[in-house]
């Protein structure tokens, strides 16, 4: 923690050495949060990029409270926010209506087993509206009533869509994991 | 429960999930956060510079200000040892008479005594002031002052007659500072050297210059020294015997209404267009095409093209054309190195850029400000040019600044201001960077910007002629220009010649 304080003193100072660290430090993560909201690698590395400017921007703001970490990690999901609305070819996608066509039936109660870029490129496969909401509630940890003041719809569509977006999922890794068994088995 | 179990090994195994930036990440963001800090320092010198010059506009204005009164007070003790040899003459206080000793006259404030105070016989090491004595032969005649409106007040009539030039060989008038008032009487038979004091300022002489003759005019009182000369010429009766040599303030006003008079005139400039990233830069830089390997080819959307470490968006190179301006302006001078000018002016800047083929067909782009339908677009690539115009109205309010003295040669100008500018047409394509393609709309561009502008010249001022002057200009939009699908440059400059032409002298 102190090393961290003084990290972020020294980047209050505009050293660059200490910008470099900070980013190093937390690049990795904060990349693959932004490539869960996103649809390209490219378009996760813009808004990494546009959330650690935000950051050196504003790390004035950082009193200490918290972790670090979570303060950038903050920052990040609100500029991909920001990303998905600003660019249309995820505006048209960032719908919230009910999509009863992507409804999957689960039946399987299979045991699933991948990693977590198996799972991350899963969700990336999600529409737009389902992937946000998942990410927000399943892995940041928002309630529906944040998420719905977020992205200005109630919580009750936030609480439909989620649970849409965990039922797509859950199939598709029984899917995947039953091609899986099939290789395995073929092997 | 299985659904909770599957809540939380995705938050598990996201909650670990990293990967690996590429190498440009860090590069851009670092330039970024210079970039403002540039931005920040660069606003931070112009606001420093503006208030530096206002500062030192106003000094010197105030200065020029002091210094003329300064010379005033000098003249006026300089001169008073002549007063005994001073020979008055009836047209002494003619416009054409004071036109030589305006220079350092600066008799502003209008002299408020009464019209009954009269002249008096002073010795010269002892003034004194003597009220309402009245007019009666063999005594001083009454003086008045130039601004009091009386019908016997000579000096209303002595304005009106034709303006003769005051004899080379004679003394100068006395000159006078703030309002005060030296008059000489005619024709006094009296030897002794008179003086008319009217209340306000007063003549005074310490010990020193009272041996040498010398009188200072303070402000408290107007002293009018007479010369008993028998050669001065006699007043015609029916106006008065009495000639002033007060300084007319109404004359005084002309000639400095004259200096301070506007110059109006014709602007022209020419140079160079090249649109900057936010940051005032120079010209000459080596990226002046579109190369056409960095160009990722239409439409594709592939991992290699997205991941290279070559791709280039043809949004990202520094653009060049041509610039030029015309238009009017209004100059004044502020001081006596220090002019103020606004003018209006039409702006055209230029810019070239390579393009592909050309498509002749309506399509819809996408944007985040919403849908913009064009109805034909290039393609991006390097088979054809394509050069974007912006035609804006400008409004340059610049502070002069003469550097030199320019005594023999041409007076050097240094000139900082503002600008702001409007937009009044434009033809130009707009890049779109999801679609690698270029399009057209005017909506795209901020109509209302704000530029700086700063240059050098020589102005050239023969006598009868309208002067004029060359030299060098910059300016630099602050504002962008575009406000949607921003490019990397999206700053507006200019660099080139300027010429100025006076309409009259």
């Amino acid at each position: 923690m102190t090393d961290e304080r003084q990290l972020v003193r020294n980047c209050l100072k505009g050293r660059p050495d200490a910008q470099k660290e900070l980013y190093d430090r937390f690049a990795g993560l904060m990349l693959g949060i932004c490539y869960r909201y996103t649809k390209s690698l490219t378009d996760a590395e813009d808004v990494l990029q546009d959330g650690f400017v935000k950051v050196f921007r504003h790390l004035h703001t950082y009193k200490f409270e918290g972790e670090l970490g979570a303060w950038i990690r903050r920052i990040m999901v609100t500029t991909a926010l920001n990303f998905l609305k600003k660019h249309s070819r995820y505006r048209t996608d960032l719908s919230f209506d009910n999509n009863d066509a992507l409804h999957p039936v689960i039946e399987s109660d299979a045991e699933v087993k991948m990693t977590a870029r198996e799972v991350a490129e899963l969700v990336r496969q999600l529409p737009t509206g389902y992937q946000t909401i998942f990410n927000l509630h399943a892995v940041e940890g928002f309630s529906h009533v944040e998420i719905g003041q977020m992205l200005g719809i109630s919580d009750g569509t936030s609480r439909s869509q989620y649970a849409r977006a965990r039922q797509l999922l859950m199939s598709w890794m029984e899917t995947q994991s039953m091609i899986k068994t099939d290789q395995y088995a073929g092997k | 429960m299985r659904e909770n179990e599957f809540d939380k090994g995705v938050k598990e195994l996201m909650g670990e999930f990293r990967l690996q930036p590429s190498a440009q990440v860090w590069p851009e963001v670092e330039r970024r956060i210079r970039e403002r800090k540039r931005r920040r320092i660069l606003i931070f010198w112009f606001l420093l510079a503006g208030v530096l010059l206002g500062a030192a506009g106003t000094w010197w204005y105030i200065q020029s200000g002091e210094t003329t009164d300064r010379k005033i007070s000098t003249t006026v003790i300089s001169q008073q040892s002549g007063i005994d040899s001073f020979r008055q003459h009836e047209n002494i206080n003619r416009p054409a008479a004071i036109e030589k000793s305006t220079d350092l006259i600066s008799a502003e404030k209008k002299i408020t005594a009464p019209a009954t105070t009269t002249v008096q016989s002073v010795p010269a090491e002892k003034l004194a002031v003597s009220k309402a004595i009245p007019k009666t032969p063999g005594s001083s005649p009454v003086v008045y002052p130039a601004d009091i409106n009386t019908v016997n007040n000579p000096l209303n009539k002595t304005q009106k007659q034709p303006t003769r030039k005051y004899p080379a060989n004679k003394p100068k008038p006395v000159s006078v500072t703030d309002g005060a008032s030296i008059a000489t009487t005619a024709s006094l038979p009296n030897p002794v050297m008179p003086a008319v004091l009217i209340p306000q300022p007063v003549v005074t002489a310490d010990s020193a210059d009272r041996n040498r003759g010398v009188v200072s005019v303070s402000q408290s009182m107007v002293p009018v020294v007479a010369n008993t000369d028998s050669q001065l010429t006699a007043k015609p009766a029916n106006v008065t015997d009495t000639v002033s040599t007060a300084v007319p303030p109404v004359a005084t006003k002309n000639k400095k209404a004259a200096a301070r008079k506007w110059e109006t005139g014709l602007a022209f400039s020419a140079g160079f267009t090249r649109l900057t990233s936010g940051s005032i830069a120079g010209f000459g830089n080596a990226e002046k095409n579109f190369d056409a390997m960095y160009a990722s080819p239409v439409g594709t959307n592939s991992s290699f093209y997205n991941n290279s470490p070559l791709i280039r968006y043809a949004d990202t190179i520094p653009l060049y054309g041509w610039a030029w301006q015309a238009g009017v302006y209004a100059k004044r001078k502020t001081g006596k190195r220090t002019a103020f000018s606004a003018g209006m002016n039409i702006g055209f800047y230029s810019s070239w850029q390579t393009v592909g083929a050309f498509k002749d067909s309506s399509r819809i782009f996408r944007l985040a400000q919403g849908n913009v339908e064009s109805n034909s677009y290039y393609l991006s690539g390097t088979e054809n040019k394509y050069s974007n115009r912006y035609y804006y109205l400008q409004f340059p309010l610049l502070f002069h600044w003469q550097l030199n003295k320019a005594r023999k040669g041409p007076a050097l100008q240094w000139e900082n201001g503002l600008m702001p500018v409007w937009l009044a047409g434009s033809r130009a394509i707009i890049y779109d960077r999801n679609d690698r393609m270029y399009y057209t709309d005017k909506k795209a561009y901020n109509r209302l910007g704000l530029a700086f502008q700063t240059g050098m010249s020589f102005r050239f001022a023969p006598q009868h002629k309208p002067a004029w002057s060359a030299g060098i200009y910059y300016n630099f939009h602050i504002s962008q220009l575009q406000k949607m699908n921003q490019p990397a440059y999206n700053n507006l400059s200019s660099f080139g010649l300027q010429l100025r032409r006076s309409f009259k002298k």
